[in-house]
């Protein structure tokens, strides 16, 4: 409850969007149940799901003939609206019956290909498949056709369907609209906005992953420097949402969003305490990272976690700089252990509790080999938690993963690791090994592109010859001339 | 008529003045004027005034006749010469004890009126080279009568003077004599006086008529039509705000410049005028009748635009306006009058500035009234509406347009105060006298910036806002901080809601700088970061560059108070040393050789700050050197051969500077003790650093000097913790962690993690046991020569990635095929091969060469084979590169052959 990042996360996000995140807060039973109804009743009331709000109402006792006034009107307006772009609706769904008739083929004639590869003969289709009927509105009637108003009344109906919760549907009219209206810039930005919550909140994650880029592009290349900070600000929030709840394996780009400086400024400014998600994104990303890699992403969250100690801190931060700045490696151990409770907690991160937890064990292990020389391992199993039986093995594996010179003595019950500096000769040498290599690639170039220039001169040569046929004597002493002519570069070089 | 005449016939008349014989006046005259006066001239010989009291006598007889017939190319032949008589050094000089001859003036007079009153129509008569010489005659009659227009007065006034002759010569002489004596007496540098009023020079021109026109009021009514097609740029000029003022005071300067001399001289002439003017009750100019008897608002107003409209010519006189104004002032009635009257003479008293003169202190805050009375004339009246001239704004019922531009007057009121501020001794009584001035300021401009509120000119409003703050933002010791800041952060928030780009920006870095003279790093630095301005500092203009410095500085300082030592040392790098400009506490050092460039020395004088604002440049030095060395000590042991470590430039400088002299004095400077601190500090002594440190004479420019003295004590003991173990690691086995604790008074918990760091970055070579608390050291540190093996295999690699572009470049990348090379094991097998092999070649290279090209084409190893042999050479630097002991010379002059 301490270490909750709901209320500051919030600040940044939709509505809409805060829903997930407070039903969670129920599950972890973090806050008083009445708490988090009453908060949940206050969110929905902003938003234009009124059935839901109605039901929440409801059950709270709550005065509802507010909510349901409101309820009929935003449907009126949405009728209205959507008669005023009957037209884009139109081309919207035909577009949409396409994309499934064409999909719907497609599967067909996997199928068929399939049932032929499965019964060995080659059957004739007798039966053409119905070719899908191509959308009899193309776009550029569409845009003929649309008039501002309709735009405008095309953008508000895309956000009333999405403040009543119809994401897909908002996301349609969306993305037409932006494809409608190429020179609006603010417009645009609020309408890839909007794109990018619909895909989160329908769990659109492919498309919403790739919403982030182009979101990206827009924020740079527009508006005051501060209007851009807040905007990376919101940015961030949302791909909090993409890249850890779409799957592990995407945690790996919010790294590299959030590492760009321009990123890492905001998180600095406005939020420090994204930095958590940042450095559990980072340690649990760590198996897949090259080694140097991860040491440059970890040098750089070292530094910015420094740096805003004195705006923010909690127990994962302090876990990495107890391992990283002190190597205090008994307060990194009980720091982990506070770690997991909060992880546990965070709607975020609640997924990558025990990857994080074998990753640090991990970090905890490397460093402490990287400076010690003996290391009892009683001592270090008892630290990281391990269970003596499994020990030997997850050390062996945890060498083998690091790349240590260590070997295990096991008369003395000990690891014992070798200096991994490398000498000055070992580096002259690496160093100069490919030179000779990169040397002998340039003459052959060089003879390469000579014996091309003497082709050509051939064939000038040859065409000499023609012009004077009568003469035998002189394309012969030319022909020697030339073939010096060339060589002597070759004694010189 | 340029400098060289006038200095040296000055010296010449020195030596004439002691004999006043005819001759050299005979003499004088006949080189002067034409050839009839000669002869008569020669025959008569009379006392020098007589003399030129004649020829002047001729030449107005010959004009009136002239004058009678409208014979213009006579009358400005005569004219010609009368100037030339009048310009003449020597009868100059009779002039000044006599006077003019009246028959002078009075010919001039004649010419004037003549020439004034000729009707188009009689112009129409004239002839071709009759008329050619009249309008030759109107530039010539402008210049000479405005030098003369005292004197021509009398006769303007009573145009009867001129008809009967004789007794009016007496007359005038008697007066003229009178005035002159007067001036005489007042004035005793007017000596010079006619060389330089000499008409011929254009330059002079300027001056000496703009004497005229101010000190002439009879004139005044005549000189009008002339005028009036210039009007609209002068009155305009007095409402657009600052920029055009700076304009107009340059060109003013220009002029008020060079000739200094004049302009005293000018004030001295307008009150002999006066007295003049006062002593005959026939002449009187309407100024000082207006004295007497009341005038009517219509008239006042008609005076006051006249007043306007010459403002801001060069050859107004400011000073002879203001007593007009003020003198109007005090009549005029009715509230809308005396602000339109009060808003003039404001202005005008402006012009008694100029760029590089302040205006005086009475007249400074004779101003500041005069707006304060503008400003409660605009809150008494609040149907008045005050607007910009040419900007019409939609009146309601009942509202009157005033126009003026009360913001432009406070922001020069504040440069102004600024200026006058820079002219004086910093610091000495007068300053802080001065000094006490700023709350006249400040109030006045919280109350414009409330009246620019009330009337929804937010944006004024706000350029109002930030002078408050550029009044208050660098003050540290406030009687109440909480007031100081809450007013600050109120006026920001107000900025940023209303102000332009510009202002914002300004005032992000007064907020930034405030926020780190009062120890806020994290939040200064925040915003400096939230405002994206070091992103670009050089799109700014420079003052905001300076302010941007300023706050970096200061940033800089804070983060020195703080205890981060590295930030310190960033902000702070670049402002050390004889870089004063950058903070507008100085000027630019030029190098002796380059020409100075006065007007980038003026534009740089105008910004500097005044003095109660500078950071002090000895602090800025000193946190910087103790900072670099903090940084540089530590690197230097790590790698004392490697120049890429060396990064605080100006210590290292320093250092470098005094290591080479012989005899190293004993500390005085800041500096030479921050030298031998870093001595001690390399030795490994943090104690005696400490006690180095804290006989530095800074401290005492440090609030809160014993904590920051703390917090720079503990990082001295773990920088020097670390320079120890690069230093003497080499020396040791084995180390206890509780014995470098116990040396560098750490706690253990410090030491281990700061080893532990050195470890894990590969500083020091080195690991821990646990069991006995103790390091390990495995090896020794590089040595000199596996430093240099390892720098020469860098440039080598370097060398070859030259060659490698030089080959792109020539031949394309599509030539080098990197798949066609056979892997790198076979190299030492082929070696000695390819050795052996090409002595058998070199006998006819060429054509094995040409064979193998064409007929193994496929074959690569045939191509290997052959390439190798060019790079044989290559090769065997190849083999000695890994081998750093060979001899290098050699190697490279392979490589060059080979390339």
């Amino acid at each position: 409850m301490e270490y909750d990042l709901t209320k500051q996360i919030c600040s940044y996000l939709d509505s809409h969007m805060m829903l997930p995140l407070i039903e969670f807060l129920k599950e972890t039973s973090q806050y008083p149940e009445d708490q988090i109804n009453n908060a949940k009743a206050d969110i929905l009331d902003q938003t234009g799901c009124c059935d839901f709000a109605i039901n929440v109402y409801e059950a709270l006792g709550r005065d509802t003939s507010n909510l349901k006034q409101k309820k009929e009107k935003l449907e009126n307006e949405l009728d209205k609206l959507s008669k005023d772009c009957e037209y884009i609706t139109q081309f919207i769904e035909m577009k949409k019956q396409y994309r499934e008739q064409k999909e719907q083929q497609h599967q067909q004639h996997q199928q068929q290909q399939q049932a032929a590869t499965a019964s060995g003969e080659e059957q004739p289709t007798t039966t053409p498949a119905v070719a899908p009927v191509a959308p009899t509105i193309t776009l550029g009637q569409v845009a003929e056709k649309t008039t501002p108003e309709t735009l405008d009344s095309l953008y508000r109906l895309a956000k009333l369907s999405f403040e009543v919760g119809k994401y897909s549907a908002s996301r349609d009219y969306l993305e037409v609209f932006s494809l409608l209206t190429p020179y609006n810039k603010e417009k645009k930005l609020s309408a890839s906005w909007g794109i990018l919550e619909s895909d989160i909140l329908s769990l659109n994650w492919t498309s919403a992953i790739g919403d982030i880029k182009p979101l990206q592009d827009q924020i740079d290349s527009n508006g005051l420097p501060v209007d851009q900070l807040y905007q990376r600000a919101w940015l961030i929030h949302r791909a909090l949402f993409v890249f850890f709840l779409s799957g592990q394996e995407n945690k790996s780009m919010f790294v590299d969003l959030l590492l760009d400086d321009k990123y890492l400024n905001a998180v600095q400014t406005t939020c420090p305490y994204i930095l958590r998600y940042l450095a559990v994104a980072i340690i649990t990303n760590k198996k897949k990272l090259q080694s140097n890699l991860f040491q440059r992403q970890l040098n750089v969250l070292v530094r910015v976690i420094e740096q805003e100690g004195y705006v923010y801190s909690d127990p994962i931060l302090s876990f990495i700089s107890s391992n990283y700045v002190k190597f205090n490696f008994e307060e990194a151990q009980t720091q982990l252990s506070l770690c997991e409770k909060i992880i546990a907690n965070d709607y975020f991160l609640r997924g990558a509790l025990e990857e994080f937890i074998e990753s640090s064990r991990t970090c905890i292990f490397e460093t402490y080999c990287n400076i010690h020389e003996n290391i009892d391992i009683d001592m270090l199993c008892k630290s990281l938690r391990i269970p003596s039986e499994s020990s030997e093995k997850w050390i062996v594996e945890a060498i083998r993963n690091a790349r240590f010179t260590a070997k295990i003595d096991s008369a003395n019950n000990q690891i014992k690791m070798f200096s991994q500096h490398n000498n000055s000769y070992r580096q002259v040498m690496d160093k100069t090994k490919q030179l000779f290599n990169r040397g002998i690639e340039i003459v052959v170039g060089i003879n390469e592109s000579r014996t091309q220039l003497k082709k050509t001169g051939d064939r000038n040569k040859n065409r000499q010859n023609n012009n004077r046929t009568n003469n035998t004597t002189t394309p012969a002493a030319g022909a020697t001339t030339t073939t010096t002519a060339t060589a002597t570069p070759v004694t010189t070089a | 008529m340029s400098r060289f005449y006038r200095t040296g016939s000055s010296s010449e008349s020195e030596s004439d003045s002691s004999s006043d014989s005819d001759v050299q006046v005979k003499k004088k005259t006949v080189y002067q004027s034409s050839s009839e006066e000669e002869i008569e001239e020669k025959r008569v010989v009379r006392s020098a005034k007589d003399k030129a009291w004649l020829q002047f006598d001729d030449i107005l007889k010959k004009l009136r006749n002239a004058l009678k017939t409208n014979d213009w190319v006579v009358i400005s032949n005569e004219f010609d010469n009368m100037t030339k008589l009048v310009t003449n050094n020597k009868v100059s000089k009779i002039f000044e004890k006599e006077g003019f001859p009246p028959s002078f003036l009075k010919a001039l007079y004649l010419i004037q009126v003549d020439h004034r009153d000729m009707t188009a129509e009689q112009k129409k008569k004239l002839h071709a080279n009759n008329n050619k010489s009249y309008n030759s005659m109107k530039q010539k009659l402008k210049k000479t009568c405005d030098l003369y227009a005292t004197q021509l007065k009398p006769y303007h006034d009573n145009p009867e003077l001129v008809k009967e002759e004789a007794p009016a010569k007496d007359d005038f002489s008697d007066s003229e004599s009178e005035s002159e004596s007067e001036s005489d007496s007042d004035a005793p540098s007017n000596k010079k006086k006619p060389a330089p009023k000499k008409p011929q020079s254009s330059f002079f021109k300027k001056g000496s008529d703009s004497e005229s026109e101010s000190e002439d009021d009879g004139l005044e009514s005549e000189s009008w039509p002339s005028e009036s097609d210039s009007d609209s740029d002068s009155d305009s000029d007095s409402d657009d705000g600052g920029n055009k003022w700076l304009v107009k005071d340059v060109k003013q300067t220009k002029t008020k410049a060079t000739q200094t001399v004049i302009e005293r001289k000018k004030d001295e002439d307008k009150i002999t005028a006066k007295k003049a003017a006062a002593s005959s009750p026939t002449v009187g100019s309407p100024a000082t009748a207006a004295g007497q008897e009341k005038l009517t608002n219509d008239e006042i107003m008609q005076k006051v635009k006249e007043i306007m409209q010459s403002r801001g010519k060069v050859k107004t006189e400011t000073s002879k306006q203001i007593q007009q104004l003020e003198s109007l002032v005090e009549q005029v009635t009715g509230d809308k009058e005396t602000f339109i009257v009060l808003y003039q003479l404001v202005a005008t008293q402006f012009d008694t500035a100029s760029v590089k003169v302040a205006l005086t202190i009475p007249m400074w805050k004779n101003i500041a009234t005069g707006i304060d009375k503008l400003l409660k004339l605009l809150e008494k009246n609040k149907h008045f509406v005050l607007a910009i001239e040419h900007k019409e704004p939609e009146l309601e019922k009942g509202q009157v347009i005033v126009y003026g531009n009360l913001l432009s007057l406070f922001e020069m009121l504040d440069d102004e105060f600024n200026k006058s501020l820079q002219a004086i001794n910093y610091p000495t009584k007068e300053y802080l006298d001065r000094l006490a001035d700023e709350p006249i300021l400040l109030e006045l401009g919280t109350n414009l910036q409330e009246f620019y509120e009330n009337s929804k000119n937010m944006e004024a409003a706000a350029r109002i806002a930030f002078r408050r703050i550029e009044h208050s933002y660098y003050k540290t010791n406030t009687a109440n901080p909480t007031e100081q800041s809450q007013l600050l952060s109120k006026l920001s928030t107000f900025i940023y809601q209303f102000g332009d780009e510009r202002l914002n920006a300004r005032t992000i870095l007064c907020n930034i700088y405030y926020n780190a003279i009062n120890n806020r790093f994290h939040e200064a630095r925040d915003m400096m970061l939230m405002s994206h301005l070091q992103d670009n500092p050089t799109h700014m203009d420079v003052s905001t560059q300076i302010l941007f410095n300023r706050s970096m500085v200061q940033v800089g300082l804070c983060a020195f108070r703080c205890g981060y030592i590295n930030e310190a040392q960033s902000c702070v790098a670049d402002f050390s040393g004889l870089r004063k400009d950058l903070l507008a506490q100085g000027l630019s050092i030029q190098s002796k050789t380059a020409e100075k460039d006065p007007i980038r020395e003026v534009e740089e004088t105008s910004r500097i700050l005044p003095a109660h604002m500078w950071i002090p440049i000895d602090l800025i030095e000193t946190v910087n050197l103790i900072t670099g060395m903090l940084i540089a000590v530590p690197q230097n042991a790590f790698r004392p051969f490697d120049p890429k470590f060396k990064t605080c430039k100006f210590y290292q400088r320093h250092m470098d500077s005094v290591d080479r002299q012989i005899f190293i004095a004993p500390s005085e400077t800041s500096k030479d003790i921050i030298y031998q601190a870093s001595k001690a500090l390399s030795a490994g002594d943090w104690t005696l650093t400490v006690e180095h440190i804290a006989t530095l004479k800074f401290w005492s420019s440090i609030p809160d000097a014993d904590q920051v003295r703390e917090r720079l004590n503990k990082i001295v003991q773990q920088v020097c913790l670390k320079t120890y173990l690069f230093t003497y690691s080499v020396y040791f086995d084995t180390m206890l962690i509780s014995e470098l604790a116990d040396r560098f008074q750490l706690q253990s918990s410090q030491v281990h993690s700061i080893v532990s760091k050195m470890m894990t970055n590969h500083e020091i070579s080195a690991s821990l046991e646990h069991s006995t608390e103790t390091i390990t050291f495995h090896r020794a540190e590089q040595t000199k020569l596996q430093y240099l093996a390892l720098h020469y295999s860098e440039s080598l690699v370097d060398f070859v990635e030259q060659n490698e572009r030089i080959y792109d470049v020539k031949f394309g990348t599509t030539f080098r095929k990197k798949d066609e090379m056979t892997p790198q094991q076979h190299h030492g097998g082929h070696h000695h091969q390819h050795h052996q092999n090409q002595h058998h070649h070199n006998q006819n290279q060429h054509q094995q060469k040409q064979h193998h090209q064409k007929s193994h084409q496929q074959n690569q190893y045939q191509q290997k084979q052959q390439s190798q042999q060019q790079q044989s050479q290559q090769q065997q630097q190849q083999q000695q590169s890994s081998q750093p002991k060979t001899n290098k010379k050699s190697n490279r002059s392979g490589l060059v052959v080979n390339h």
